[in-house]
Order: structure tokens, then sequence, then C-alpha cells
């Protein structure tokens, strides 16, 4: 435990050194702050239409954080020879793995915490929308989990994409579904039903469209989710480990 | 009588295995089909220093990887009388987290090690003072240091938990005479303090006086291991015993 504290705070001070971010971030509050802009120009339904568009300026920043930190988080450290300080010592591939894992979860928490902050500052505080704001974070930390998977087997740069591809993914798979069982052949079907039942369904950690459309939330289906979020991030972590333990280097 | 001389040979039994630090037996190491360590046959005694010498490219890192468990082997035996809070590693890249100053690389070292933070500070006083660092170095990120302080660096955070067996891969490449010449009174000082140390090295030249027993290790195999004042005895330098070694 305490050494996955040690990783997971030096992890943390590695990210948050690096300019980078804090480019990236200052043009993240930029843009959250401009769908006030965006609220006005359009002339109906102003308030919603700025609420929908800062909602998705903080998810689309906490992929680019995830991606971008996140597919070279372990790969870096391989890369610059660090591991043969760090595994000389005691210390588990385990407790780095998980090390890693929570350091830039709390980067993204801290960064969440402060763009909410701006978005409750522009667009009025509502218990609804920090529901919201938690499950985009929530499925930060399950992209990240994702991130880290692959890149335990493959480079930066395909981590990435794979990563993304999941994203994508993920936001459809129930459409997918439903798409071939009234269109598709029965190939098709097998294959979407596959997707859906193996690939990350991140649609259920979205809440956007429930608050702008003011449908009441279902508080069991929100817990189901959320157990299902944390125990997909737990088995995503555990096969991490197991690839990188076989590591050698 | 018999029994008095079963139990002195258990004795002498016990207190051989005692002595060694490091015991390793027929240990390959394989990746897909090239052989990188043959055979491998090597003991290493509580105390000693010890010079595992080949040319560049002989497998001496991949062996002390293996040892340290950065690598696996493929078969063989291996025993190490210590566990991993006892040893200490400086490996041939002295790269280390450049976004770190050098006293958080070392803090970050030593609670690896579960030390207190404040052993950890005092154990940074009495390096640096050993190893000409200033205070205001240790407060500098490492991204900003020279070759040679990183080097040192890398010695500190070897030896920050006072480990008993001490594993160097190539300390001396890179380094002006002056370096040399801190990292070899280094070296002494812990062979003084009872220190059991392994050292990597491909450059032959100052270590004769360092080193109790040697190892050549060319092509991942062994060709000797031998008492150090054997092999000056019979030959004129290491050098010249190392390049006959190599050729035969
Ligand atoms: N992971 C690896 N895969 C394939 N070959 C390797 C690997 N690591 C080392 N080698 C090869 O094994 C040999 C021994 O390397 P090394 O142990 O680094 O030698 P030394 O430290 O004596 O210079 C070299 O020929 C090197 O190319
Ligand atoms: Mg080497």
């Amino acid at each position: 435990m305490q050494k996955i504290y040690l990783i997971a705070t030096n992890t943390f001070r590695e990210i948050i050194r690096d300019k980078i971010l804090y480019t990236i971030f200052i043009f993240a509050v930029l843009m959250i702050l401009s769908a006030k802009f965006v609220g006005t120009i359009s002339l109906k339904q102003e308030a919603k239409l700025t609420v929908d568009f800062g909602f998705a300026m903080i998810e689309i920043f906490n992929l680019i954080i995830a991606l971008f930190v996140g597919s070279s988080l372990i790969f870096k450290e391989v890369e610059k020879k660090l591991v043969y300080f760090l595994f000389s010592k005691p210390i588990s591939k385990t407790d780095f793995v998980l090390g890693k894992f929570l350091g830039l979860s709390l980067v993204l928490l801290v960064l969440n915490l402060v763009m909410s902050l701006v978005f409750f500052v522009m667009a009025g505080f509502e218990i609804n929308y920090l529901l919201v704001l938690f499950f985009i974070l929530l499925q930060s930390f399950f992209v990240l989990a994702v991130i880290l998977f692959f890149s335990t087997f493959t480079s930066p740069i395909i981590t990435l994409f794979l990563s993304f591809l999941v994203y994508l993914i993920g936001q459809i798979t129930i459409n997918l579904k439903l798409f071939a069982l009234y269109n598709g052949s029965k190939a098709f079907q097998i294959f979407a039903d596959f997707i859906y039942l193996f690939m990350p369904n991140f649609n259920l950690l979205n809440l956007k469209n429930q608050v702008i459309y003011e449908i009441n939330f279902n508080f069991i289906a929100l817990a189901l989710s959320l157990a299902y979020a944390i125990l997909y991030i737990t088995l995503l972590l555990f096969f991490t480990i197991i690839i990188f333990r076989k590591k050698e280097f | 009588m018999l029994i008095f001389f079963i139990f002195a040979k258990i004795q002498t039994a016990l207190n051989s295995r005692k002595n060694k630090m490091l015991v390793i037996q027929n240990l390959s190491k394989k990746v897909r089909e090239y052989e990188i360590l043959q055979n491998i046959n090597l003991e290493v005694r509580q105390g000693e220093t010890f010079g595992f010498l080949g040319p560049n490219g002989a497998g001496k890192t991949t062996l002390v990887k293996i040892i340290l468990g950065l690598m696996q082997k493929t078969s063989g035996d291996l025993e190490l009388e210590c566990d991993k809070k006892q040893i200490g590693y400086l490996s041939e890249y002295p790269y280390f987290y450049e976004y770190l100053t050098g006293e958080e690389l070392l803090l970050f070292t030593g609670k690896l090690f579960d030390l207190k933070e404040d052993k950890i500070k005092q154990k940074i006083e009495n390096f640096s003072q050993k190893l000409s660092f200033e205070r205001n170095d240790l407060k500098r990120k490492i991204k900003d240091y020279s070759k040679g302080m990183k080097q040192r660096l890398g010695f500190m955070q070897a030896l920050i938990n006072d480990p008993s067996l001490i594993f160097l891969d190539e300390p001396f490449s890179g380094l002006d005479p002056i370096g040399r010449k801190t990292i070899r009174d280094l070296i002494f000082d812990l062979k003084k303090e009872g220190k059991t140390i392994f050292f990597n090295s491909h450059i032959l030249s100052d270590i004769e006086q360092l080193c109790d027993r040697i190892g050549i290790i060319h092509k991942g195999e062994i060709l000797v291991v031998d008492e150090m004042k054997n092999v000056l005895k019979k030959h004129e330098n290491l050098e010249d015993f190392f390049v006959q070694t190599i050729e035969s």
C-alpha cells in the first residue's frame, strides 16, 4: 500500500511538472468558458446549449489528457531505462501499475475539480450537473484503464489509436446492437452482440442527455453503472498487471 | 570420534554455505534461439569484491539483471543469501527521474526501502560530503546534471539502504581519470566496511588492486574464475591475462 502511494505521488509530480499539461489545461478552461458564448449566439434553448457544450468540452479534455499522458506513462519508464533503477528496489510490478494508474487518476481528479468549478461559475450550480461531471470523471478513469492495458503490449501510438477506437465503440455499443437486431444479417447480429458483451459500454456513464432533457434519474441504474465501471476497471488493471509481470527489461 | 567428525563436517558445510552471498549453478538464458548465457557457474563470497570482466556484449549485464529479477533465467539455479532490501544496484545507465531534484530522488529511493525521512536525510548529508555534492546541487533538477553528477547520484541511490551486497554495472565507463579515482576510492571504502561487491567491467585498467577475485566471461560463457593474486602471480598484469584468456 505504502509503495503504491509512493509511485502514485511520484507519478502525480511527474505529470504536473510537465508544461504541456498547463497549455492543454488553459485551453480547456477557455473552451469551457466559450460555452457561454455558444449559448448566446443560438437564439433558442440558450441555457441547454451552454450546458451541453460545457459537458462536451470537459469530456473531450478528459479524453485528450488521459490519452496523451496515459499512453506513454509506462512506456516512458521502460524506454528511459528507469525500470532498471526501480525494479532493482523492493517494489513489485503490481505496485507499479496500480501506482501509475492512481497517479494519473489523481491528476484527472484535480483537473476535473477545477474544470467543474469553471463550469459551475458559467452554468450555475445544480446537483444533477455534479452527477454528470462525476460520471464523466469515472469514464475517464475507465478509459485510462483501457489505455494502460494496451500500453503494456503495444507502442504509445498504437495504444493511443486502439484506446480511442475502444472509446468510440464504447459510445455506440447499444446502438450497434439495436441496429443489428432490426436491420442486420445473422452474422452482423452475432458480431454486434459480441461487441456489446465485451467492449466497455461507456453509454452507461453518459448522463448528459438525461440532464439536458430533464429526465429523472433512476438511482438504482446509476448504482449499477457505477458498479459496472468499477468491476471493469478492476478487471482491466488485473490483466494489465498479469501482462506487465511477464515483462523482462 | 566419528560423531565428532560428522559434526565438524556439517559445521564446515554450514559455514561455507553461510559465507556465500550468491551461488549460481548451470544457469542459462535464451532469448528465442539465441543463447545469451550458457551454463554459468559462479559463487560470490561474503565480503569479497568480485570483478566480472568481459568484452562488450559478453553477457555481463544480462547476468546481473537475472540476479536482480529484472529478467528471468531460462534454466539453472540461483541462490541469493539476502533479500532485495539488502541489495544495492547501479545500472549501466545512470538515468533517473529527470523531473525530480537529486534530493527528491534520494528521498523517493529511501522510502522504497521503508526508511524514515530523517534517516534518509542524514544519509544524504553523509554521501554528499563523500561524493562532493553541494547542497545546491541536490536542490537542482536531475535534468540539469552532468554525466558525472548523474553517476555520483547513481551511487548515492544504490547505497541509500546501506546494502550488504552491491552490484555495480560498468561503474568506470564514461568517466574521466578523476571521476574514476573518486569511484575507486568509494569502492575501497565500501570494501573496508565489509560489503560484498560485484561489479561488471570491460575496462581493466586500475582495477587490479580492487578485486579479490575475478571472472572472465566471453560470448555468454565463463572462461575462468580465479583469485586476483593467482592471476598476478602467473601474469604480468590483468590486461595480459584477459587478452590471453579471450584469445585462447
Ligand atoms: N532482451 C534481449 N534480447 C535479445 N538479445 C539480447 C537482449 N539483451 C541482451 N541481448 C544480447 O545479449 C548479449 C549480451 O548483452 P549484455 O548482457 O548487455 O552484455 P554486456 O553487459 O557484457 O556488454 C548481447 O549480444 C546483446 O545484444
Ligand atoms: Mg553491460
